[in-house]
């Protein structure tokens, strides 16, 4: 029996229903993948979750929604760590979150096997958006249902070699070349497609509109000189997710933050979560700019 | 003893009959093909970094590795840190096999990177009250414990011999061992290699047991561990003077990686005359001397020679000041005799040590007098581990001759027919 009924397709106007939207590797005739926009709709369900790069470093927030007063307040973190210098936050279904996640970390396990030294976030993305991408290609698998924040630093400093025991010849062969730099901050983001940019500001989930909306007025590129600083990000980006909050106002939510500061600021190259004092009062600050809105609006 | 180190600790062909040799494989004039051989591992390690000390105080540990790793009995690599941090309270000391050290350095980046998934420490820090949270040194302990453990099994140790300091779940002192074997054991002090044998002891005077601990400063112990540092390089000679250094506390770890040997002095050496047993002392005739006895004021104890002694009535020299006071002051005295000399003819020593804390008069026979001001910090009861400890009764024995006297501070000094190297002394109280 053939499911699918290229003249019936042809007749709706939506494609939808149409059989081309039951099987992951199979195109409507208009070149859609029905399964990959699904998952998306899936993405726009979930809590939103931004990333910001900043000048000295990478901040990552979610809002996390509360599905039942039983579950203990600040466990049940949803933010995760993949190597010491790179995070990981996503929205839509957690348990494709949970996998993504694993996965990165095996991407990252190997790449130290491999290379002894830890992954660059570019190469985390792009093998992340490969793997991704390979969930939309098999009638035997579904494509993820979370579009994931990538947010990584890149030690600015020479990095020794994992088990390093010694500094090597000064000059000569083996030498190094002085005055090197590299390293810096950096932010992708992968949709359930495997399409992958690296981004200024990041948003994904519920409230993403709202939240793009905010990212586009903060300055965030790095040419322009005012680029905003790591804390000043910390403070931006709880007060994003607590605009973009406002449209389901009536759920409550736990605001989850994590940053990478560069190896020589306060988190020294590693990805952790935002020290409780500086979390509450960038919490303190977005409600109070947020009552500053309601006023100038009456 | 054959001559040819190739048939060292082999069975001697003449009582056991030619070595049958079947079993090898024929590049080493067996018959196995080399498919046929049983499978092996590592058999002996390559290039090796040698001792690593520790020492445990009140609210911490100081653990010390010098810097070197050898290939062989070259001193391949001058600049290898073999202390090494795993979080804010911990730090594993590796001696051995120093690639083997490399694939558990990596082991413990990957362990740390794990340690990490489920959520940064420092946040755990604040709401737990401290550095509860992070993975104790015990914990660490246990994981290498059985990392070696599962390698011996496997017949592919790692050849290391580790010592894990830091605090353990409770923020207490914690120091213990995991070696190749998969043995471990855990003291208040601890040395691997050569450390076991030289630098034990040494932690042992100043921390005998667990309780001692209580007592012993952050300064104190580093203190401690320097000297051990120093006896070290003077004795152990697949080592070098520079040195690494960490002390864990509650504060965290402070690494120094490029430390030197301070104050060295190696008087002692001109006393060392090859190997094995020597009925004749020989003293070096030059001007040297006198500059020895100028170093070795730092080895005088801090509160005089009174200080050194203790109730026992007879006993050697064991403190490393005490023992080279005495004995550069003998050897200089028996210097002085006309030759042939005659070591059962005694002299006359003398130190007043009635002149005060920290300062002593010092004439010799020949009416030479030199008064010197001790700086000294070290310990009169740091031992001097090389130098056995005679028991003896209140009566001298026959075969020592008196070979001086010091009066004043009521020492009497003899020299042992049988080894003449020591010099023993006798408090007349």
């Amino acid at each position: 029996m053939d499911l699918i009924d290229p003249e019936r397709a042809r007749k709706q106007k939506t494609s939808i229903g149409t059989g081309y939207d039951l099987s992951n590797s199979v195109f409507s005739p208009d070149g859609r993948n029905f399964q990959v926009e699904y998952a998306v709709k899936a993405v726009e369900n979930g809590g939103t979750a931004i990333g910001i790069r900043c000048k000295d470093g990478v901040v990552l927030a979610l809002e996390k929604l509360v599905t039942s007063k039983l579950l203990k307040k600040d466990a049940n973190k949803r933010i995760a760590t993949v190597d010491r210098n790179i995070g990981v936050v996503h929205s839509g279904l957690l348990p494709d979150g949970r996998h993504f996640v694993s996965r990165a970390r095996e991407e990252a396990a190997s790449w130290r096997s491999t290379y002894k030294a830890p992954i660059p976030a570019a190469s985390l993305a792009n093998r992340m958006g490969a793997y991704v991408q390979a969930y939309t290609l098999y009638s035997s698998v579904r494509p993820f249902g979370i579009t994931a924040i990538v947010g990584g630093w890149d030690a600015e400093t020479e990095v020794d070699v994992d088990g390093a025991v010694g500094s090597g010849p000064k000059s000569g062969s083996g030498g190094k070349t002085q005055g090197v730099k590299e390293g810096g901050p950096y932010l992708y983001m992968i949709e359930p497609s495997g399409l992958y940019w690296g981004y200024y500001g990041a948003a994904t989930g519920k409230g993403r509109q709202a939240a793009k909306a905010e990212l586009e007025k903060l300055k965030l590129d790095p040419k322009d000189g005012e680029c905003i600083s790591l804390e000043e990000g910390v403070k931006e980006a709880a007060r994003i997710i607590y605009v973009a909050h406002e449209d389901s106002k009536d759920k409550e939510f736990e605001l989850e933050m994590t940053w990478i500061s560069a190896v020589s600021g306060p988190t020294e190259g590693r990805h952790e979560e935002v020290p409780k004092g500086l979390r509450e009062e960038a919490e303190r600050l977005a409600k109070k700019a947020l009552e500053g809105d309601d006023e100038m609006e009456e | 003893m054959n001559h040819l180190p190739h048939a060292w600790g082999r069975p001697r062909d003449d009582v056991y009959g030619h070595y049958n040799p079947s079993y090898l494989p024929t590049s080493l004039g067996g018959t196995q093909h080399i498919s046929s051989m049983p499978t092996s591992h590592t058999q002996s390690p390559i290039v090796t970094g040698t001792s690593v000390i520790a020492i445990k105080f009140k609210t911490g540990i100081v653990i010390a590795a010098d810097n070197l790793a050898s290939y062989g009995s070259l001193a391949r690599f001058t600049d290898v840190k073999r202390l090494k941090p795993f979080n804010k309270k911990c730090v594993v000391g590796f001696g051995g096999d120093v690639s083997d050290m490399q694939y558990i350095d990596r082991l413990l980046m990957s362990l740390d990177v794990q340690q990490n998934y489920a959520g940064s420490a420092k946040e755990m820090d604040e709401e737990d009250g401290g550095s509860k949270a992070l993975m104790g040194a015990n914990n660490l302990h246990t994981y290498l414990s059985k990392v070696m453990y599962k390698r011996r099994s496997d017949f592919n140790p790692l050849w290391n011999a580790l010592l894990v300091a830091g605090l353990d779940e409770k923020d207490a002192p914690f120091l213990a061992s995991a070696d190749l074997l998969g043995t471990t054991y855990s003291a208040p002090t601890l040395a691997t290699g050569f450390g076991a044998h030289l630098a034990q002891p040494l932690l042992r005077n100043v921390v005998p047991d667990e309780k001692a601990v209580e007592g012993i400063t952050r300064e104190k112990a580093v203190e401690t561990v320097r000297e051990c540092m120093k006896v070290l390089f003077y004795r152990d000679a697949r080592s070098m003077p520079e040195y690494s250094i960490a002390v864990i506390d509650g504060s965290g770890v402070e690494l120094k990686t490029d430390e030197k040997l301070e104050n060295q002095s190696w008087a002692f050496a001109e006393t060392i005359r090859g190997y094995g047993t020597q009925t004749v002392p020989v003293f070096v005739e030059d001007q040297d001397q006198i500059r020895t006895l100028d170093e070795m004021r730092e080895y005088l104890p801090e509160d005089g020679l009174s200080a050194a002694m203790d109730d026992h009535p007879f006993r050697t020299a064991t403190d490393p000041g005490e023992f080279r006071d005495i004995y550069l002051a003998a050897a200089q005295a028996v210097e002085r005799m006309p030759k042939p000399r005659q070591l059962e003819i005694s002299f006359d020593l003398q130190v007043d040590a009635g002149m005060g804390q920290g300062e002593h008069e010092f004439s010799y026979a020949q009416g030479a007098t030199e008064s010197w001001y001790q700086e000294s910090s070290v310990d009169s009861k740091v031992g001097w581990g090389m130098f056995p400890t005679v028991e003896m009764d209140d009566q001298v024995p026959k075969a020592w001759k008196k070979v001086g006297e010091v009066k004043g501070a009521t020492i009497e000094l003899y020299l042992s027919e049988q080894n003449e190297h020591y010099i023993n002394y006798r408090l007349i109280h």
